[in-house]
């Protein structure tokens, strides 16, 4: 089965980057592998046809494929619309900021995840994000506002619980 | 929260490049171009019995009529779900529509085209409000999505469409649709393990074990009795020094349920014949799900509920 051409030293140079991306989906290192494998092994196909810098075209499908049919196959998380015990935690013990707010992330629907990702990670635009995950920038906009809403009530709870 | 943090939370976890195993990255994307191409082929080999189908169809309308209609492109049961609704077309048709009345919101959607192996650009909407995109061409059974509640409500008639284009990564929106292109669109409603249709069993299997020959060391549990389909088996295993992963393999479909110190872990459930390895869920994941807990070097009872197996399953802690 022969390699397309550029492709092999594409996934040298581009994967650890990908991976970052993937990790930041996942949350995980083996899925973030897995993720980063079935997205090259997809554009492998499609190579021939890719026009300039694969590594966008690469990063759709990684985000598409994490956003969609992912759903079924993985069993490692599942958001739910009721935010979990944060936990009795005294003033002492609260969790730093980061640390919480990085779990509050991983409590967001992946749609969510992946724009959060794609908008402040990727640093995309709202377009390059729809662009990337193949819909509207209307409905980017409101993922992001859900998100956002949603880790900032994240936070009010929390906090809430840790402090008062 | 500001936004400064979120960029900063999300730099920090990204870290530093995970190690670069280049070698083992190719061969895992090699393996999956393969399984591709195999599924491929198998897609194209339900493709010509569908046309036979319809030509035999079209040839013999006396006989068409007195008939029911037959699904020529999804099963009757199709990855875990009872199609309800279905519609199929071909270039240069680019979109099909179906309609239900839901009688509950677990429905899933699937869609499913034929290009030549082409990658193509699918957009699903509902009661003609866009839902999402995704892809198909390259797996027979692309874009499944569960819906969820807020999607629908129960009882009223809800149209499905789905349209199909050229996936061009510089265009916002799907091109035109390839000719000789077939797609088609299905509603399906989740079955139970007990009440679903398996499809015909093949003559042979292909084995599991290959799909398990990662390093040991690791704990198996397995077997492979065609004619005790439903069981439970229990042992006692001494876990390392170390947190397991546990995964399931098997050959045939059924459900696996597997249980630490009574306490399910792991649910693998399946609907082929293909020899296929469940996710290997990791230790913390795994009691995360669960709330089971298991000490690393402590005895655990593992138990492992067989439901319509037929053929050669293992669980592997390892």
């Amino acid at each position: 089965m022969g390699v397309p051409e550029g492709f092999e030293e594409f996934v040298a140079g581009a994967s650890p980057r990908l991976l970052r991306t993937a990790f930041l989906l996942t949350r995980d290192r083996g899925h973030a592998e897995d993720l980063v494998q079935t997205a090259l092994a997809r554009a492998w196909r499609a190579w021939r046809r890719v026009q300039g810098d694969p590594e966008p075209y690469v990063r759709r499908i990684m985000v598409n494929t994490y956003a969609t049919w992912w759903r079924r196959k993985w069993r490692a998380e599942h958001p739910t619309d009721v935010l979990p015990d944060a936990g009795g935690a005294s003033p002492e013990a609260a969790v730093d900021q980061r640390d919480w707010l990085w779990r509050a992330l991983g409590r967001l629907p992946r749609r969510q995840r992946a724009v959060i990702v794609l908008r402040f990670y990727e640093d995309l635009t709202e377009a390059q994000a729809a662009h990337a995950l193949g819909v509207s920038v209307g409905t980017v906009k409101s993922q992001t506002s859900k998100a956002l809403a949603r880790l900032r009530l994240d936070d009010t709870i929390t906090r809430e619980e840790v402090w008062r | 929260m500001n936004l400064t943090d979120l960029t900063d939370v999300l730099r920090d976890h990204a870290g530093p490049p995970p190690d670069a195993a280049h070698g083992p990255r190719m061969s895992g994307i090699r393996a999956k171009v393969r399984a591709s191409r195999r599924r491929g082929v198998i897609a194209a080999a339900v493709s010509l019995v569908a046309v036979l189908g319809v030509t035999f169809a079209l040839t013999a309308p006396a006989q068409r009529e007195s008939e029911p209609a037959v699904p020529t492109t999804f099963p009757a049961y199709h990855a875990g779900t009872r199609i309800v609704a279905q519609a199929a077309d071909r270039a240069p048709a680019h979109e099909v529509s179906v309609q239900v009345v839901p009688t509950r919101r677990d429905l899933r959607v699937f869609t499913r085209c034929e290009a030549g192996g082409r990658e193509l650009r699918v957009r699903v909407t509902v009661n003609g409000m866009y839902s999402h995109e995704t892809t198909c061409g390259h797996q027979p059974a692309d874009g499944v999505v569960s819906w969820t509640a807020e999607s629908f409500p129960v009882g009223s008639p809800v149209t499905f469409g789905m349209s199909v284009g050229e996936s061009d990564v510089t265009q916002p929106t799907a091109g035109p649709i390839p000719a000789g292109t077939a797609f088609a669109l299905a509603i399906g409603e989740e079955v139970p393990v007990e009440d679903y249709r398996f499809p015909p069993r093949p003559e042979s299997l292909s084995p599991v074990d290959p799909l398990l020959s990662a390093p040991a060391p690791r704990i198996d549990l397995r077997r492979a009795d065609r004619d005790q389909p439903n069981g439970t088996w229990r042992t006692t295993v001494d876990l390392p020094d170390r947190p397991v992963r546990i995964q399931v393999a098997s050959n045939t479909p059924g459900r696996i349920q597997v249980l630490a110190n009574g306490v399910r872990v792991y649910d693998h459930v399946k609907w082929t014949y293909e020899a296929t390895t469940g996710l290997s869920l990791p230790q913390d994941l795994w009691e995360k799900d669960s709330g089971a807990k298991a000490e690393v070097g402590a005895a655990v009872e593992i138990t492992v509920i067989a439901e319509r197996t037929s053929g050669d399953w293992a669980v592997v802690l390892r």
